[in-house]
């Protein structure tokens, strides 16, 4: 109804959100902003709506079906079929058929009316959440969901800008705000989140990892000793890798109770990272290397990549090449 | 008018200057030949002046006047243009360093002091000049800090292996390489927007002078660099220093004009007299230019050579006329006042039919054209004093050799064998076979003319030819530099501030990315698409924020960092924005694909808030100039045949008629688009108005051969006869106008600009055409159409023509026909046989 009003008026604004992306050419030359396997599968997002996939380990590509014309950022896909999709006006899309139809779930409009209900609901105890709520949405759906991850088909979880934590326990059918179970006061960004060799974390500002306390049900606070920002999580069942501005690389193996930093040898951003099929951590950064080490996450090698490109996500391929993506396209990268 | 029918009574052979009245003729006539000294003292005393004010006549060229002015596309861009910066007329120069890559200190200096000196240059735009010693030239870099930048020539840069090193790293930061940078680094640009106008005089920007000066930066190629240049007002500059050459081709146009002549006289007097009083006619065309304020352009100085020809040919009818009567044994003054009284009004009427062709010039909204139209028509005017009553008079002094005057006589004697080839085209079965091919060979002109195309066809600047400087340069720098100069611009029009706005930003993208679907963009650029990376500078540098975002003082932040690094892409009132289209190619296709994408973009997206307004660029400007071609295209053929159309009605009376003058016409038309085709010819600036030219001069031969037959015919000749006396008298003035004026144009060819080269053959092609066609077509045309109702049995006399069919004013044929009793061969035979009394 939205796009049917907006397109009468003519000359109004067509909403991003409430038109689907338009199908272009070019597609691994387009923005791409994270890539994720499933199954046989590659799926990649990136802005204005597009989503791409690919069969035949990046060979070729076709358009995925998407409602939204939103930047999206991130993609995590917990099974083959179910994946999740998030990016900027807080959207976050679901496929059920491995990323070929993405559907709506929720977007930053939705979500002011739907949380401040939910807060509502809960009484008069939640005024600081209702805050956080009325501070991230009242303007609008100006802010981006950046990163997702599901544990199954169930249990999932999505973080933003300026503190926006939000969680799922039934695929995404309702999305619950939790900005009241996390110790996050000053409203950091949360940039990245990731499960962890059984342990739940999120990537925050300020050097700050979360860590979720199955316990009392909140995400607790883990001093690193970094006071940069970092964009995300990796690891293995041995250690937990954080990673971020500048190239910083911070270790932990206690389940993030203690952190050391790791040298890389690299200045460059890094932005997003896996741990492959062998158990080795591959990460990439904004000036397009590839930094490898193994599963226990000790050392870092920087290796030639995608030279110049901001890298944003990266998988490895069946016959061990990386697929880089970034907002100059997609690349296939030889492991060296 | 009664002069001519009553002409042989009117018209005696007079030796002796006493018999004849000097009361006679119209108050013209008295008044030029009574006044014979004046006359020529007043046309001396004009030459002089305008012969001095045509030696100050300045050739220019502008950017302004190749634009459609009230095309929509231009309109916009003028009230805009002092919001976009750099997109107007711009050069580019490109400095190489012979030694290796650019950064050597050597190098560096050398390109200092030429980008000091372009720097100074007059008419330069110098707060949008770039070039690495330009300190608005800046790296921007994304970085964890936010935004970080500088000029690319570090501060306090001393040619040390350090500071080198630093331009080299900001270089790579700035991503100048292919844009300002050559993609071997082995050159780098100068790029020079420049003012059409003075800012401060309000004067045009001297084309010329600019391109001398930036001639003269040459002399630093001896200290190891390579200069090339490209760029409108260095196109323009080669162009006016092509006129120069242009010019030599005039006195070889002059000198086949003169040897044709002279062949066909066989008399110098006559023939210095008839080419001097055309070139007087070209002077006081040039002088009258320079009165009225127009200065000749690369398309008005093609006018000089077609005002020369038709003066010619009208002079060698004058001349023809006069020496008949001499060779009758009439007195050379009394001749001259016979042929003044004979051919003043069929002379100004044709005059008058090559004007309308040059007058519907000015239809077209391009002022270079219509400057085309006002030269041709200020020389029609002249014309008219020097060739029709300046010849005249000078003739009735000078006189024609008694030989070739001897000789005029004779040639109406027998039949010639073109005469007797051509007269065979009245017979059914040969008049058949004409029509048929006739038909196939405009059947098949039309299907090829189909894929006629609008617009230049050839990469670089299809002004010039493929292997001038110019397209040199433009190799050079295509091959060594990413972005085309081919540059299409959408104007994004908001009120103040309306570019610091969410969705003015997120429809600025939307619109790019449409734009960058399309075949032969290569890339576009705006604020729109750089307010997406920039965003993520306020975010840590962080991917994912490369977004346009909808927060308010997230989008001031961003536009505010492109406006620090791209001052070109918006203006100070943050209300008006480029979106800057580069295209592979200017085809029109490639044009009108992106034409049709804005304009229906802008009629979905347009609101009062903001608005997607077509055009700005070179290409811009260029995609309006082919819609007005199109259009005027089709508009102009229109107006020039239904003005052919009238003009021929009114001299013949007859619809029958008008369809046997006008058919070779429209064949002539469609072989010629059919001929640009096969040439790889665009229909464009330049070949636009040879269309009109060709018809409107062409119908001058069918206005002669048809007025004289008609006339024959009126008096009850059979057609074949008719048609024979035609070709004898006017027949061999058509023949020799053809020629002269295809001689003239043809040497265009070899002019170093190739749009006149084009010009030239493409005329030379309707100028022989027209004749042939004229010549061919009009008596199997007429075979069915004009056949004579009654023929005349006797017809015992040798009909000599020739005086007569000269002086058929072009309107009195028809009322004379009842006035011709049929049965007898009329006054025009009485006068054959008082002439042959003579003989």
């Amino acid at each position: 109804m939205a796009a049917m009003a907006a397109a009468s008026a003519g000359a109004a604004l067509k909403d991003p959100l409430d038109f689907p992306a338009a199908k272009v050419g070019a597609l691994s030359s387009r923005p791409l902003l994270a890539v994720a396997r499933t199954g046989e599968r590659l799926v990649a997002v990136g802005s204005r709506g597009v989503a791409i996939l690919s069969d035949d380990e990046g060979k070729t590509w076709e358009q995925a079906a998407v409602p939204v014309q939103s930047d999206l950022v991130a993609v995590h896909f917990p099974t083959p079929t179910d994946g999740w999709a998030v990016g900027h006006d807080g959207v976050i899309l679901h496929t059920a058929d491995g990323g070929r139809n993405w559907q709506k779930q929720l977007d930053g409009r939705a979500a002011l009316a739907s949380f401040s209900r939910y807060y509502h609901e809960k009484g008069a105890s939640q005024g600081e959440a209702m805050r956080a709520v009325e501070k991230n949405y009242g303007s609008g759906p100006s802010l981006p969901l950046l990163d997702v991850w599901f544990q199954d088909s169930q249990t999932g979880y999505a973080v933003g800008a300026f503190g926006i934590l939000v969680a799922t326990r039934d695929g995404g059918r309702t999305w619950e705000p939790w900005f009241e179970r996390i110790d996050n006061p000053d409203m950091l960004n949360l940039n990245g989140v990731r499960g962890v060799g059984g342990q739940l974390f999120i990537a925050a500002e300020r050097g700050v990892v979360f860590r979720y306390d199955a316990a009392s049900g909140r995400f607790v606070k883990s001093e690193t000793g970094y006071g940069g920002s970092f964009f995300g999580i990796v690891g293995s069942d041995k250690a937990v890798v954080a990673y971020g501005l500048r190239g910083s690389v911070y270790r932990s193996g206690d389940a993030g109770r203690t952190w050391s930093t790791i040298a890389t040898g690299s200045e460059s951003t890094i932005s997003a990272g896996i741990l492959d099929d062998k158990g080795s951590l591959v990460l990439v950064n904004v000036a397009g290397e590839v930094l490898v080490g193994d599963a226990g996450g000790d050392s870092l090698k920087v290796r030639p990549g995608w030279s110049g490109a901001r890298a944003s996500g990266v998988v490895v391929l069946a016959d061990g090449k990386y697929l880089i993506s970034s907002p100059a396209g997609l690349r296939i990268q030889a492991a060296q | 008018m009664a002069h001519v029918t009553s002409h042989s009574d009117a018209m005696p052979v007079l030796t002796a200057l006493n018999e004849f009245d000097r009361k006679g003729g119209s108050w013209l006539e008295r008044m030029v030949f009574n006044n014979r000294l004046w006359l020529i003292a007043i046309c001396a005393l004009v030459t002089l002046v305008l012969g001095f004010q045509a030696s100050r006549l300045g050739v220019s060229a502008s950017y302004d006047a190749m634009m459609p002015q009230s095309h929509e596309f231009i309109r916009n861009y003028r009230a805009h243009a002092e919001s976009l910066g750099g997109l107007g007329s711009s050069v580019r120069i490109v400095v190489r360093n012979t030694r290796g890559d650019i950064y050597q200190s050597q190098y560096l200096d050398v390109l200092r002091k030429i980008n000091d000196k372009v720097f100074m240059m007059q008419g330069v735009d110098r707060s949008f000049m770039k070039s690495l010693w330009m300190p608005v030239v800046r790296w921007t870099e994304v970085t964890p800090e936010g935004y970080a930048g500088g000029p690319v020539m570090p501060d306090g840069y001393n040619g040390t292996p350090e500071s080198i090193k630093s331009l080299r790293l900001n270089v790579a930061r700035a991503g100048l390489v292919g844009s300002l940078v050559g993609t071997d680094q082995q050159s780098s640009m100068i790029f020079v927007p420049l003012l059409d106008h003075d800012p401060a005089t309000g004067e045009p920007l001297d084309y010329k002078a600019f391109r001398d000066e930036i001639d003269s930066l040459r002399a630093l190629e001896s200290e190891g660099v390579e200069i090339h240049v490209i760029g409108f007002a260095q196109l323009v500059g080669d162009l006016i220093h092509g006129l120069g050459e242009v010019l030599t081709y005039f006195l070889y146009a002059a000198l086949i004009a003169v040897l044709i002549i002279s062949w066909y006289t066989r008399c110098w007097r006559s023939t210095l007299l008839v080419t001097s009083c055309s070139l007087v006619a070209v002077v006081w065309q040039l002088g009258l230019m320079k009165l009225l304020g127009f200065s000749l352009d690369p398309y008005s100085i093609l006018v000089p050579f077609l005002i020369f020809a038709i003066g010619v040919s009208h002079g060698a009818q004058k001349m023809n006329g006069i020496m008949q009567d001499i060779g009758r044994g009439t007195h050379k003054y009394i001749a001259a006042r016979y042929t003044f009284r004979r051919l003043f009004l069929a002379g100004l009427t044709a005059l008058l039919a090559d004007a309308v062709g040059f007058a519907v010039l000015a239809v077209i909204d391009i002022p270079a054209i219509r400057g085309l139209a006002a030269a041709a028509s200020i020389g029609v005017a002249a014309l008219i004093f020097t060739n029709l009553i300046l010849i005249p008079v000078l003739l009735s002094y000078a006189g024609v050799s008694r030989s070739a005057a001897a000789k005029s006589l004779r040639s109406l004697e027998g039949e010639h064998p073109v005469v007797s080839w051509l007269g065979n085209f009245t017979m059914r079965r040969r008049a058949i076979v004409v029509l048929a091919v006739t038909a196939a060979l405009a059947v098949a002109g039309w299907v090829v003319s189909l894929k006629l195309q609008i617009g230049d066809l050839d990469p670089g600047a299809p002004e010039l030819r493929r292997d001038s400087v110019y397209n040199q340069d433009n190799d050079y720098i295509t091959s060594h530099y990413a972005l085309s100069s081919d540059q299409f611009a959408v104007i994004v029009a908001t009120s103040p501030q309306g570019l610091i706005n969410y969705e003015t930003l997120l429809e600025m993208d939307r619109l790019e990315q449409i734009l960058r679907e399309l075949p032969g963009v290569q890339t576009t650029v705006s604020a729109g698409s750089l307010a997406r990376t920039f965003t993520a500078a306020g975010f840590e540098g962080s991917v994912k924020w490369e977004t346009i975002n909808r927060d308010p003082f997230v989008v001031q932040d961003a536009i505010n960092t492109v406006y620090n690094s791209n001052p070109e892409l918006l203006n100070d009132d943050r209300s008006v924005s480029p979106i800057i289209v580069y295209l592979t190619d200017h085809k029109a296709a490639t044009l009108s694909r992106v034409v049709e994408t804005v304009q229906q973009f802008a009629a979905e997206h347009n609101s009062d808030e903001r608005k997607f307004l077509l055009a700005a660029g070179t290409s811009g400007i260029e995609a309006a100039t082919n819609i007005v071609v199109a259009k005027a295209n089709r508009s102009m053929l229109l107006y020039v045949y239904l003005s052919v159309v009238v003009l021929c009605f009114i001299t013949f009376r007859s619809w029958r008629a008008v369809i046997v003058a006008i058919v070779p016409l429209v064949v002539t038309t469609i072989l010629c688009e059919a001929l640009m085709v096969f040439l790889g010819i665009g229909m464009k600036v330049a070949t636009l108005p040879v269309t009109a030219l060709g018809v409107g001069i062409g119908v001058d031969y069918s206005l002669y051969l048809l007025t004289t037959q008609l006339v024959f015919q009126r008096q009850g000749h059979s057609l074949a006869r008719a048609y024979r006396h035609a070709l004898i008298s006017t027949g061999k003035v058509v023949a020799l106008i053809g020629v002269t004026l295809s001689a003239a144009v043809v040497t265009w060819a070899w002019s170093p600009i190739k749009f006149q080269a084009d010009m030239g053959i493409l005329l030379a092609f309707m100028f022989l055409w027209n004749m042939l066609g004229a010549l061919i077509l009009i008596p199997s045309l007429a075979t069915f159409l004009l056949p004579t109702r009654k023929s005349v049995t006797s017809d015992s006399h040798t009909v000599v023509a020739q005086s007569h069919s000269e002086g058929l004013g072009l309107r009195w044929i028809p009322e004379r026909r009842s006035a011709i009793p049929e049965e007898q061969p009329g006054c025009f035979q009485e006068a054959s046989a008082g002439r042959q009394g003579v003989l």
